[in-house]
């Protein structure tokens, strides 16, 4: 069945046009003729377009969104299900269905705005949430259909969403960009992505050992969609017990398997310990625990526990119902024990504590948290499918409540209808999703848990900032913890998350980065699995006695003991046999541990997998036909799926596995062959050329920088008005690219420009990094950019019928304009393509003067006063107009958004980088004139020093210089991909063919001499970003200003036209130098100078030459002391302290 | 899974299976049944796994090492023979050399909402057993109880081969019989009531203002109880089936099986194609 349906998708998925695989049949398609020979060795990497045509870079949100708008909505309102009164014991209300975006009588999806409109609009991209729903009225059963409960946040891109499967035309019909990814979601107006969370997995057994303790305990996350908890099993001197948050004691272990009825010592024993003689004295010792507390029986058992409860529950339990409870549902909570037998639990917590014994003998047998493997990630579904749980669950008890309030009323005259109520509490759902997506604020209820940063604005810096955002990965550990294992660097990690990008500094290692090709798991029903494992000879855990327990391999099911095999070989084998042909799901993993004498089989979500191809036999599955196939488009990449040619690994099952990097390295031994080593990377760090000839900090560097660079954003960036937009007016493709940037389309959207570099001293202003840079280049536009800054007003109604007006602009004498309104047109609004300067205002706006009186109704024609309140333009350089919109938002009022724009061209200061963590500042603009030039005339753009080279290491970059230089000659474009790329030496053959040096050293003249450089001068083309520090943006200086109000003292930073700080360290330098009077000034007559009248008498401050506590103007005497000195004399004042002063005279009279 | 779809299996396998069982039963070997309806009871000695081979079968592919020697026809009965599996946990499969016999039961108890087995043994008064102790501590017990919920399953079967045919019946139930101190828990209720009689608790002495109130009909703190608590409070409030326990019923049960099953014919519904896309 399976198999069918799916052969059905794919059959669809061929007659849809599509643009990216039409362009696999182009003549040329990525530097690749039609009719080249195939060559599998090196065309193999063919899969990896195929695999992104599929998965895409942001399929794992999209894909668990979708997961979680069709499959888990409806798993959580089966748990919700009934909603019963507590008056009427007749009413019940039922939810039968719940849809998204789509009526059940429509067969089309629902209208939404477009998500560009809620871009403009400051509106919120969703769709509505329809439930069905069964209820009585009197004495009928009254269905409904499509009752709406709420609005759900819709994700770009996902299957809820207008763009879903939209073609290029229809984006661009939807003012959308083709290229944007999506996976984000648009709330008020702004475009939020809940960034990819890492957690350590659930309901698995982690062993961990803190040998300086002497202490080794394992623990468990039990999740389910009620509860989360945690239970440990941990040992005390030498002895085990078991400890959970609501027991208030650590109970003996033995103790606890007696309550779950394992009453035997010999059961016990068998049970942990199996026939290892070695477990069997480390374990011995806890069986006299419970026979020294007289615990024989089950019950004595539960009621010791029961009696240690510490749960707060409305019904009254007694004591032995308190541990039946314990055990059956708060202890290992992922396994909730519905009847009488507790034998799960007891074989669960049996192995918690096999593991720990064996820990215990062996130190070695512990895990490691910071493993991949034993991390889950969660994603944009998960994430909202925790808090609508909590909502919906709200939002029934709400209801129920007001439907009890209405049944309590003794005689109704009308039958009461349920549904009448429904309505008033759906803003509750919308309302919550908005605001916990805007704020970032996760609060659940019901596991008491509150999490913040969840969300963040999408950075549109530029496309690739935009990219790195959706593949980021966050995770819970302490920024500001001085651990070094979760930060370091994972074997595991490999093919999985990007090993070069990550940020510096505190975040370094805890934010992570996905890989190209990887796929993050959803959710799989176990029900089937486990059937399955049934029929290849598992044999059920409930049917197989204690004594032999140990004697065969267990079977685990994500996490929980299922059954044990004989053939664990046998079986593994066979259960992938049946994966790969598509029997089972293709994400479900299966590996042996032969430590843990374990299979383990997982089919939870969130698990990060990759794609690899089976090798059998010592040959790779995948040859050249499947190739030329799939170019010739008459396959895809499922169907390589499909066909086990192909098939997932999680970071478990690659440990099962040996893994080729290459075919020419297949042995017969072997299980697999990489796609292609360079998916290691991420989609920025694959922009690097090179990468693997840099030295790696240099990599991760250019990871954090390639977000900076300004460049183009989307297609659709002149109609976006975003807070602030950096744009390069004329960005270029690189010279040297990568196969990842034409994955990721990095060439039709790039960040940054071809430029002819020297690598050569010049001046001097190049030291310290510093460029050089030539004033005709940037005349020609190099580094030219704008910036785009968008300013919002209101115009609010006020309750006493008032608003907010725009007024017109003011004229002099002679009818002009004046020049604060010179911008204005005659609406109030700045006109489009006026210039504004500082000073200049382009907003007219008034507010009126009374806005919380009620109005007058007996005059009704009195003019509203109204007050000015124009948003007036400052800035160090005027702006123009760029537009100007009028909306009304979603509540109703008038929104009117102004864009601004600053055309900028590169200036001292201003920061470059090139794509190898080489960043440099502006540090002298030469003339052309005065530049050197080689041979035929060519003059560098930019002059880089020589002394960047050295220490940094950074080769990548030279051989992108040579790569590009031969491609410039030879027009091509040249590749630097990871681990492959244009060969150096054929470069080099190019650069000789064309009559050039192999190195890619030229000759150069001096533009000040004309004579020759004594140097051959590395010379050729490097692509260089332009980051968003400029100095525009930076600059600052003060003589008088603003001073903060409680200090008198300058006020702080560039935005509030701050002072310039005399700090510590420069005050103790002036100190050390013995400039007194320059100290003085600096610290007080430059900044917070204030005359106090001090009494002399009793060192206290008057004021007015008057004491006021000697009541005598006497001893008064002037003296000028810091503001601040004088404020904090007060401050102890009025903590009774007082601080008097003793004069002296410094020059003796 | 529907039981029509069992392939044919070789004698080899068959004989595989016995020992696999035997292994996995371990001390808990003598497996009985009982059949509560009409209280007639035999033994089966032998339980298998009925579609463990689907896999197996594929990749065993070694027709040489592994010949089929022989092809038994195969019989399934399974209208009311209610056969439930008692594994004796705590108990040693052998004693000595030779298999145990199951031990000599002189009351059954079943619960069959919930399950519940409970069969006592006696004791042995003769060795290892202080009656003195017994008499004073223990209000002279002088049985062993065995307790153990029944668990369902999912396609088990016990089988036996007879003129070269094979017979499998469905088990119903399978249950892990363990000791259950049930003298210990009584004589901790008797400590306990008489301890609160001697020493009277001091609050409950002081006089108290009693205040009445009329229990709500609407309270929600009435007990609702859910998942075990509840099955744990049924299966207290449920009464005891008394059973009788029957011996050496096995030959009677193994021709009313044969009986049962003559001519009927079992014939495969579907293909071993269809059956694993069932499976999965």
């Amino acid at each position: 069945m399976v198999a069918a349906t799916k052969k059905r998708k794919s059959h669809v998925h061929k007659h849809v046009k599509d643009e990216a695989f039409e362009d696999l049949l182009k003549p040329v398609y990525k530097g690749k003729k039609i009719t080249d020979e195939i060559n599998t060795a090196q065309d193999k990497w063919h899969l990896l377009p195929a695999f992104l045509k599929v998965k895409g870079l942001v399929k794992q949100h999209l894909d668990s969104f979708n997961y979680f708008v069709d499959t888990d909505l409806k798993k959580i309102i089966q748990a919700n299900q009934l909603i019963l009164s507590d008056v009427d014991p007749e009413f019940y209300l039922k939810y039968v269905d719940i849809r998204v975006g789509k009526k059940s009588s429509s067969s089309t999806k629902d209208y939404l705005t477009p998500p560009h409109e809620c871009r403009l609009r400051d509106m919120t991209y969703s769709a509505p949430i329809y439930v069905d729903i069964e209820y009585t009225r009197g004495r009928n059963i009254i269905m409904h259909k499509d009752v709406e409960i709420g609005r759900m946040p819709i994700m770009l891109r996902s299957n809820k969403c207008i763009l879903f499967d939209a073609d290029e035309s229809k984006m661009a019909k939807l003012n959308e960009c083709p290229l944007d990814p999506g996976g984000y979601f648009i709330v008020n107006g702004t475009e939020k992505v809940i960034l990819v969370q890492e957690q350590l997995s659930k309901n698995r057994i982690i062993v961990e050992a803190d040998e300086k303790k002497n202490i080794v305990q394992a623990s468990v996350t039990s999740s389910t969609h009620e509860r989360k908890s945690k239970t440990y099993v941990i040992t005390k001197n030498g002895k085990i017990y078991l400890k959970h948050n609501s027991i208030a004691e650590e109970i003996p272990i033995a103790v606890v398997l007696k309550a779950c009825g394992i009453l035997s010592d010999l059961e016990i024993m068998q049970l942990v310990c199996g026939n290892d003689s070695s477990y069997q004295d480390l374990f011995a010792v806890n069986l006299e625990e419970s026979s020294k507390l007289d615990i024989y029986t089950q019950q004595q058992a539960l009621e010791y526990i029961g009696a240690k409860v510490k749960t707060m529950r409305r019904q009254k339990l007694s004591i032995l119902q308190e541990g039946i409870e314990a055990i059956a549902t708060t202890v290992i909570a992922h396994l909730t024990v519905e009847a009488l037998d507790f034998r799960e639990k007891a074989l669960y917590i049996a192995m918690m504590t096999r593991r720990v014994v064996m820990a215990m003998y062996n130190p070695k047998m512990i895990d490691d948290r910071d493993y991949v493997g034993n991390k889950r990630l969660e994603l944009a579904g998960q994430l909202i499918s925790l808090l609508f749980e909590d909502l919906f669950k709200k939002f029934n008890n709400d209801f129920k409540l007001s439907i009890d309030k209405v049944l309590k009323k003794p005689n109704r005259a009308m039958e009461y209808d349920a549904l009448l109520s429904i309505n008033v509490h759906s803003n509750n759902i919308t309302s919550g999703l908005n605001r916990a997506i805007s704020t970032g604020n996760w609060s659940l209820k019901r596991f008491k848990m509150e999490r913040a940063g969840v969300t963040h604005v999408l950075s549109r810096l530029s496309y690739i900032s935009a990219l790195g955002m959706m593949t980021r990965i966050s995770s819970q550990f302490e920024k500001s913890r001085k651990v070094s294992g979760p930060r370091a660097l994972q074997p595991s990690q490999f093919g999985m998350l990007c090993t070069a990008d990550t940020p510096e500094g505190e975040a370094c290692g805890l934010v992570k980065n996905l890989a190209l090709m990887t796929h993050i798991t959803t959710d799989d029903e176990e029900e089937p699995i486990k059937k399955l494992c049934f029929v290849l000879g598992v044999e059920d855990i409930t049917l197989i006695d204690s004594a032999s327990l140990h004697l065969n391999y267990g079977v685990y099911l994500n996490g929980t003991l299922i059954g044990s095999i004989r053939f664990p070989i046998k079986f593994v084998t066979q259960f992938r046999n049946l994966r790969r042909t598509g029997k089972v799901s293709e994400f479900i993993s299966i590996y042996s541990n032969s430590h843990q004498m374990a299979v383990h089989i997982a089919t939870d979500g969130g698990r990060i997998c990759r794609p690899l191809i089976i090798v059998s036999d010592g040959q790779s599955l995948v040859k050249d036909t499947h190739l030329r196939q799939l170019l010739d488009g008459e396959i895809d990449f499922d169907d390589f799926l499909k066909l086990g040619l192909v098939e997932y690994l999680d970071v478990n099952e690659e440990n099962d596995s040996y893994i080729a990097l290459y075919e020419k390295d297949v042995i017969p031994s072997m299980t697999h062959l990489e796609i292609e080593p360079f998916t290691i990377l991420g989609a920025v760090a694959g922009l690097i050329p090179y990468p693997h000839h840099n030295q790696s900090p240099r990599n991760t560097y250019q990871c954090a920088m390639g977000k900076q660079a300004i460049g183009a954003i989307a297609y659709n960036q002149f109609k976006r008005i975003d807070t602030l937009l950096y744009l390069m007016t004329y960005p270029q493709q690189p010279m040297v690219k990568t196969k990842t940037i034409e994955l990721i389309d990095y060439d039709k959207l790039p960040a940054g420009q071809n430029a002819t570099v020297a690598v050569m001293s010049y001046s001097g202003y190049d030291i310290e990094d510093a460029l050089v840079l030539n004033k005709s280049s940037i005349d020609r536009g190099f580094g030219r950019c704008e910036t785009r800054r968008k300013t919002t007003t209101v115009l609010k109604r006020y309750a006493n019928h008032t608003q907010d007006i725009i007024g017109g602009m003011r004229v002099d004498e002679n009818g002009e304009p004046i020049w604060q309104h010179q911008s204005l047109g005659p609406d109030g609004l700045g006109e489009v393509g006026m210039r504004v300067k500082s000073g200049q205002i382009y907003i007219n706006k008034s507010v009126p003067t009374n806005s919380t009186d009620s109005p007058n109704p007996n005059n009704v024609n009195v003019q509203t006063q109204y007050r000015e309140t124009p948003v007036i333009y400052r800035g160090p350089e005027p702006s123009h107009i760029d537009q100007v919109m009028m909306s009304v938002s979603d509540n109703d009022q008038a929104l009117i958004k102004v864009l601004l724009r600053q055309s900028r061209r590169p200036e001292l200061g201003d920061k470059f980088s090139s794509r190898h963590g080489q960043k440099g500042v502006c540090g002298i603009i030469v003339k052309q004139e005065d530049m050197p030039f080689n041979d035929q005339g060519i003059v560098p753009d930019i002059i880089m020093n020589p002394h960047g080279f050295p220490s940094r290491m950074t080769v990548g970059k030279m051989i992108e210089l040579i790569s590009g230089k031969a491609g410039v000659m030879n027009g091509t474009l040249e590749y630097g991909t990871c681990f492959g790329g244009s060969k150096l030496d054929e470069m080099s053959k190019i650069l000789v063919d064309q009559g050039f040096s192999y190195s890619g050293k030229d000759m150069l003249y001096s533009g000040i001499t004309g004579e020759c450089l004594q140097a051959y001068i590395f010379f050729g083309p490097i692509y260089y970003q332009k980051l968003k520090h400029m100095v525009l943006d930076k600059m600052h200086a003060r003589a008088r200003g603003p001073r903060a109000v409680l200090t008198r003292q300058p006020t702080e930073g560039r935005s509030r036209d701050g002072g310039l700080r005399l700090g510590e360290m420069e005050r103790d330098c002036v100190i050390a130098y013995g400039a007194s009077q320059l100290l003085l000034e600096r610290l007080m007559i430059s900044s917070d100078a204030f005359e106090v009248d001090v009494c002399d008498k009793c060192g206290l401050m008057g004021y007015s030459g008057w004491c006021t506590t000697c009541k005598s103007a006497e001893n008064i005497i002037k003296m000028t002391i810091p503001y601040a000195a004088k404020l904090l004399f007060q401050e102890l004042l009025s903590m009774n302290i007082a601080p008097r002063l003793r004069l002296e005279d410094i020059f003796q009279q | 899974m529907s039981i029509d779809n069992k392939l044919f299996v070789t004698e080899e396998e068959e004989e595989d299976r016995t020992q696999d069982c035997a292994d996995v039963e371990d001390e808990s070997n003598d497996v009985d049944m009982i059949e509560s309806e009409n209280g007639t009871s035999c033994a089966v000695d032998d339980r298998q796994n009925e579609n463990e081979e689907e896999g197996e079968e594929a990749g065993e592919d070694d027709e040489e090492d592994d010949p089929v020697v022989e092809e038994l026809p195969l019989n399934i009965s399974g209208n009311d023979e209610s056969l439930h599996v008692f594994q004796y946990a705590n108990r040693p499969r052998l004693i000595g050399r030779k298999p145990a016999e199951h031990p000599f039961i002189s009351a059954a108890r079943y619960k069959p909402k919930s399950y519940l087995w409970e069969i006592d043994i006696p004791l042995d008064d003769q060795s290892f057993y202080n009656k003195d102790k017994a008499d004073a501590d223990w209000n002279g017990v002088n049985i062993q109880t065995l307790k153990g919920v029944g668990v369902e399953n999912d396609g088990q079967y016990a089988a036996f081969v007879k003129d070269m045919q094979v017979y499998l019946v469905p088990i119903e139930r399978v249950a892990q019989l363990k000791p259950y101190f049930r003298y210990i828990d009584d004589v901790n209720v008797t400590r306990k009531q008489e301890d609160a009689k001697r020493n009277p608790n001091p609050s409950s002495q002081r006089a108290q203002v009693v205040t009445m109130s009329v229990k709500s009909v609407n309270d929600p703190s009435q007990n609702r109880l859910t998942g075990s608590l509840l099955a744990h409070k049924v299966a207290d409030e449920e009464a005891n089936l008394e059973l009788n326990w029957a011996e050496d019923t096995f030959e009677q049960f193994k021709d009313s099986v044969v009986k049962e099953t003559e001519g009927k014919i079992l014939i495969a519904s579907e293909n071993q194609e269809d059956y694993i896309d069932n499976l999965v």
